[in-house]
């Protein structure tokens, strides 16, 4: 049993009773973002680093020429992977992917997929032969809580950055011929049940006390992915609720998006 | 979601086997089908058919994955390499790793497993055939299971999913619809207490269409909870020597 | 095969027991409803409503007599598994020669009798009084279904034995030894195996009852015709 994780759960569940949270932000308040684009500039195509708080993530995105899934062949590919790698915390471990990061991964890659972000349809080079494989692969520097909105907004971000590389005589040549072609902005928003009060944007120690936990992702207008966390459980008026809370945190955070 | 069918999925208020919006597919489930196995259950849900074990709580070893304060609950997914169309290649994929946990999520809000510290509880799930809703049919069946083995808990989970084919909200898709529609949100459920512990949704719902497809998989998990304690009943109030799973 | 009747209500976990009264065995309240734990039969008194599990494994209990396999032994005693999630473990006594090598007492895979001397939180088990059980024949039973075999005032366990002629010592965790005449002994367990899964109905002793004396009689008339 973690000691610092168990005095903190009884610090903030006695916090959240009085209707506080330990940096003073609201139940509905995200953390401080920033945005800096193309931070791995001469490798990837495309890369974001994101700040939410503390929380700090790193995202690349790498194209290639690829064979288009069978059941696709009019669209190209993309994959999303995440590393909670040891620097990020001394609760991770180097090694395989554990669940937390399959689940981070699949979350986020959801909200991006269903949301059609980027227009696959356009990455064909030869239908089912040779289209564009975006890989999309997150790198957890710091992690003090929420990673998947930190995730997304990275993951975002990168592809916002991203441009598609020339393909000639069956080579890819690391030039830029155009930008990634992109349609929809998805975003995330994750929210923790801490006793009957539901916190948007939890930090690390709130995750500790938190009973379950429940991720949004909206285009703005529609909804596209969804995922409960955790061994608590939530009433259909709270996921009401927190759909609505959604969509207003939407029209702050698209601002941010360039 | 995958591509467009190029045939309408509902057509007259009728979905492709006949079913309206708002039906559940025929089910069956049947508690304890397996022998060695400490508790079990069969679940099928149309073309689905899924098997949970459950051993313990048992002894659990190399010491350091013990817990001095309650059971570890164990859960794992897997589709069997013929359950699908491609075979699947056999062992645990990112899918699978995804589902086991969003699953034991959810039956960790019912069990007490504060009365077993330093035991594992293992719940093995077993896809043999799958025709789309998998994860809330092992969901149904390890819930069934686990009372099967006699394991205290707070009350069962009922898994049910909802979606969206050709722009209407449905209950339960089937794997024509789950390919070719546009929204899937599969469902954990404890009637009892109305409260949601499985929840995930991909695709693309408007904030009425969300309600609505919510609200049908609440409904259609209450008709599942029904039969699962029915299922239980039945292994007592009928003299078969053992339940058969197929 | 004849339908048997129910002797009590079948219950699943969740199920509303009663509202406002005490809540017992295999119960849980939930504000003021009593709802039961586990899958079993509801069980109503006067002042309180419990469930008799029908599975579920054997939790060590001070003061059961549990039977069990030695798995390790060590210069500080032995660890018997009982077929529940926890061993249990048997202390060498402190005026034991410390020279003496404690598998001559008891050795890996022998069967023992102890009877739970504690358990503590977390379940660690201690036992005394060991026996060993030589020889015989070892059953294992749903250990839930134990309290079935023994019957009220031990009338199951007192039929088992007299009727047989047989030597039947009973674990409270699922696990019975039988020593007896080979017959005798299938006999008993046919009977055992038979309240194991009619443990749900009423009748029961009586219907155990008359299948020994059935069997019994023909196993007396067979040796008398062999005596002849």
């Amino acid at each position: 049993m973690d000691i610092n994780r168990e005095l903190k759960r009884h610090f903030i569940g006695r916090l959240v009773q009085d209707g506080r949270r330990i940096d003073g932000r609201g139940f509905d308040e995200m953390r401080e973002i920033s945005i800096e684009q193309n931070v791995i500039p001469d490798k990837a195509e495309g890369s974001a680093f994101v700040k939410l708080g503390n929380t700090e993530v790193l995202c690349g995105v790498k194209m290639d020429v690829g064979e288009p899934f069978p059941d696709t062949p009019e669209e190209g590919v993309m994959m999303t992977g995440a590393e909670l790698v040891p620097i990020a915390s001394p609760e991770f471990e180097a090694g395989r992917p554990g669940e937390d990061a399959i689940e981070l991964a699949r979350v986020v890659d959801r909200g991006i997929r269903e949301s059609h972000m980027i227009s696959l349809d356009k990455l064909v080079i030869s239908p089912g032969e040779r289209v564009w494989m975006v890989f999309i692969d997150l790198h957890i520097l710091n992690h003090d809580g929420n990673l998947i909105d930190a995730s997304t907004l990275a993951a975002v971000s990168a592809l916002k950055s991203a441009w598609v590389p020339k393909f000639e005589d069956e080579k890819v040549i690391r030039e830029k011929s155009s930008d990634l072609p992109i349609s929809k902005i998805p975003l995330s928003f994750t929210y923790a049940k801490i006793d009957d009060a539901i916190l948007l944007d939890p930090i690390l120690d709130e995750e500790f006390a938190m009973d379950a936990r429940l991720t949004v992702t909206t285009s703005g207008t529609h909804l596209h992915a969804m995922q409960k966390g955790e061994t608590g459980a939530f009433k259909p008026e709270e996921v009401f609720n927190i759909v609505d809370t959604t969509f207003s945190k939407y029209k702050e955070v698209k601002k941010l998006i360039k | 979601m995958g591509g467009k069918s190029s045939t309408p999925l509902i057509v007259k208020g009728k979905r492709l086997d006949g079913r309206k919006p708002e039906e559940l597919r025929p089910i069956k489930i049947e508690a304890g089908v397996l022998n060695r196995a400490d508790g079990s259950c069969y679940v099928e849900w149309g073309k689905n058919k899924v098997i949970a074990a459950v051993y313990g709580p048992r002894e659990l070893h190399p010491k350091h994955l013990q817990d001095n304060t309650q059971a570890v609950l164990r859960c794992r997914y897997n589709m069997a390499p013929f359950s699908v169309d491609d075979r699947k290649r056999p062992g645990p994929d990112r899918r699978s790793v995804e589902i086991s946990k969003v699953i034991r999520e959810a039956l960790e809000r019912v069990v007490f497993l504060n009365y077993f510290p330093t035991s594992a509880i293992d719940v093995f799930m077993e896809v043999l055939q799958a025709d789309a809703g998998t994860r809330c049919a092992a969901l149904t069946a390890a819930s069934v299971a686990l009372a099967d083995a006699g394991v205290p808990m707070r009350d069962l989970v009922a898994g049910c999913a909802a979606g969206k084919v050709d722009g209407t909200v449905v209950l339960d898709l089937m794997q024509e619809e789950d390919n070719y529609g546009e929204g899937d949100l599969p469902l954990g459920y404890i009637p009892s207490k109305d409260e949601i512990v499985l929840l995930q949704m991909d695709g693309d719902f408007t904030k009425d269409e969300f309600k609505t497809a919510l609200n049908y998989a609440i409904k259609g998990a209450k008709k599942i909870y029904a039969l699962q304690k029915e299922a239980l009943k039945r292994k007592y109030t009928t003299n078969k020597e053992t339940a058969k799973w197929i | 095969m004849e339908k048997l009747e129910l002797r009590a209500e079948v219950v699943a976990p969740g199920d509303l027991l009663a509202r406002d009264i005490s809540n017992g065995t295999y119960t849980y309240l939930d504000g003021g409803e009593v709802k039961a734990s586990v899958f079993g039969l509801k069980d109503i008194k006067k002042d309180s409503v419990s469930v008799i599990p029908l599975a579920g494994k054997y939790m060590p209990k001070a003061g059961d007599m549990v039977i069990g396999v030695i798995t390790m032994v060590d210069r500080n005693g032995w660890e018997i598994s009982i077929n529940s999630p926890y061993p249990v473990f048997l202390q060498r006594d402190r005026d034991m020669d410390p020279i003496l090598n404690p598998r001559r007492l008891y050795k890996e895979g022998d069967i023992v009798s102890v009877k739970i001397k504690s358990v503590n939180e977390m379940k660690k088990c201690y036992a005394e009084g060991p026996r060993k059980l030589r020889g015989g024949r070892i059953l294992m039973i749903n250990a839930k279904k134990i309290p079935r075999v023994i019957g009220n005032r031990k009338s199951m366990l007192g039929i088992l034995r007299e009727k047989s002629e047989c030597r039947v010592v009973v674990g409270q965790n699922g696990v019975i030894w039988l020593d007896g005449p080979e017959r005798n002994v299938q006999m008993v367990v046919d009977a055992i195996l038979q309240i194991e899964r009619e443990s749900h109905t009423k009748g029961l002793t009586d219907r155990i009852s008359s299948v020994l004396d059935k069997k019994m009689k023909v196993i007396k008339e067979e040796e008398n015709g062999r005596k002849k």
